[in-house]
């Protein structure tokens, strides 16, 4: 599964969220350029059920600015681009159509192939059961096994031929028994629906892409914690502004509690004492830093980066 | 019962107050400063204790409220020499466990303290004025304590040099964390009692010990 999606990503700007709705985008960000985002799509039916979400996945202001940045992505104000998507032409859509009925072909043959071999397999278990001492029958059982591993497993004969007849049923155009009618691959398509939208919709022009997001001061330190190659996730559910993972969230545990002060904001002591009590309790260190170039001194966001310092506070336990 | 009582006098100051209030010059950061370095030695039992002054620049920028600018302003540290390793960052333990050495075998550093008040103004800048000053004031100062079990065990000599060694070696990967410090903040205000929190303090991002 290593496709890689056309650049510069289109980042879908919708009433001032920066969401991504194609799931080849949403890999391959995590997976080249460690950028998790949250996923927050829900069933409409069933909202509460709100602990697997799904696609779109928004992005932070700052994943989206650092990929603008980085030149991987793009913005795209979803307000026009839906009206564009009226004047979709006929033949794009009749292209984009066919395609989809050329995918169901391909599927439903699959689909066919894999039927035809089950039910070959199932005739012989039958005819091997009929016959065969349990001698044969277990090596030719071990026999099929070795063949088609990734098959059902050659349990008895019935129990194949029950499996054959659910995915006859499926299929009600296709009459289960007759062989004569298997074998020609049925012409239905069946249905696919594409997690991507991009075809059907064309790449918008360059031109149109909105400027680069507005960022929070925060943002040179989250460059410079993304450029050690942590991960980072919005931080509110853990008191603080980022939480930083040193790989996946799904592989490491977090390291830091992350909060951006500007280099000669008055830092309330107290809120170091919180931090590093919290961070503590929970096996992080507190992490504060901030850039001390300010956005005066140079032209881009960028170069505020290299002037980044941290510092790391844990309990002294004394 | 109308004059047994003895008129009440106020009581002695106590030996912390006494010891603030007769340090020389009186100014709310050396008052701090005292009462940190009373804490460690009496409290933490810290031995050789130093103070030391560095002056940290005035703030860049200008555009922050005039209460908070100020000329460069003087912080004073503390530092000494404590009875128990403060802080051994996980790789360093874990290269310690592989090679059977124990913190206590190691000599006791000298550590150095910012102290702090709550309530006081500090700000990312001046902690890293602290950061850029410390190496000029600890550099006459890598001092040990008094190795206190003498070198009664040739094998442990030998891997203590090779600690000493390797450490000197990771010093500028900084494998094994960075430059550090104690943030101590003792509580002024709201029922201040002496108490005073320390916080290690390391540059840069390292990553967490698990205890």
């Amino acid at each position: 599964m290593a496709s890689q999606p056309d650049l510069p990503i289109p980042i879908s700007y919708v009433s001032g969220r920066y969401l991504l709705f194609s799931i080849d985008a949403v890999t391959y960000l995590r997976r080249e350029h460690n950028i998790c985002g949250v996923l927050i799509g829900t069933l409409p039916q069933i909202p509460q059920q709100n602990v697997f979400l799904g696609l779109p996945l928004e992005l932070m202001p700052e994943e989206a600015r650092l990929l603008v940045d980085k030149g991987v992505a793009c913005i795209v104000d979803e307000n026009k681009a839906h009206d564009s998507m009226n004047t979709l032409l006929e033949e794009d859509r009749r292209r984009y159509l066919h395609d989809l009925q050329a995918q169901g072909l391909h599927a439903s043959r699959l689909h066919a192939d894999r039927k035809e071999q089950q039910k070959e397999q199932a005739l012989k278990n039958r005819l091997n059961d009929k016959n065969a001492n349990p001698k044969a029958k277990a090596a030719a059982a071990a026999a099929v096994q070795a063949q088609t591993p990734e098959n059902v497993p050659s349990t008895p004969s019935k129990k194949d031929d029950a499996v054959v007849d659910l995915f006859a049923a499926e299929d009600p155009f296709t009459p289960s028994k007759d062989t004569a009618s298997a074998s020609t691959p049925s012409q239905d398509a069946m249905g696919i629906t594409p997690a991507t939208s991009y075809p059907p919709l064309s790449i918008p022009p360059s031109s149109s892409h909105l400027s680069a997001p507005a960022v929070p001061p925060s943002y040179p330190l989250f460059a410079h914690l993304h450029s050690r190659g942590y991960f980072l996730s919005p931080g509110l559910r853990f008191g603080c502004q980022y939480t930083a993972y040193p790989g996946d969230p799904l592989r490491f545990h977090s390291h830091f509690l992350v909060v951006s002060y500007d280099w000669d904001e008055n830092i309330d002591l107290m809120d170091l004492i919180v931090g590093g009590r919290l961070g503590t309790g929970v096996k992080k260190g507190f992490l504060i830093g901030g850039a001390k170039k300010t956005l005066d001194d140079v032209e881009s966001e960028a170069d505020r980066v290299d002037s980044v310092r941290t510092f790391s506070l844990e309990w002294a336990g004394m | 019962m109308a004059n047994t009582q003895p008129t009440t006098k106020r009581p002695e100051p106590s030996a912390l107050s006494a010891l603030t209030s007769s340090a020389t010059p009186q100014s709310a950061e050396s008052a701090t400063s005292t009462q940190v370095l009373h804490n460690l030695q009496h409290q933490h039992l810290w031995t050789s204790l130093l103070t030391h002054s560095i002056a940290t620049p005035p703030p860049s920028s200008t555009k922050i409220q005039p209460q908070f600018q100020s000329q460069s302003q003087t912080i004073t540290l503390v530092s000494g020499i404590p009875p128990h390793r403060v802080y051994t960052h996980p790789d360093e333990q874990l290269w310690m466990l592989e090679n059977g050495i124990r913190e206590d075998d190691l000599r006791p550093e000298r550590m150095f303290v910012i102290p702090t008040a709550h309530g006081q103004a500090w700000s990312l800048g001046a902690m890293a004025a602290v950061f850029d000053e410390l190496p000029g004031v600890a550099g006459g100062l890598v001092e040990y304590g008094r190795g206190e079990k003498g070198t009664e065990d040739d094998e442990m000599s030998r891997k203590l040099a090779r600690y000493y060694e390797k450490r000197e070696a990771v010093r500028e990967s900084k494998e094994w964390g960075s430059e550090r410090l104690l943030l101590a903040m003792v509580d002024r205000g709201m029922g201040g009692d002496g108490t005073v929190a320390y916080y290690v303090v390391q540059e840069g991002e390292v990553k967490p010990r698990q205890n």
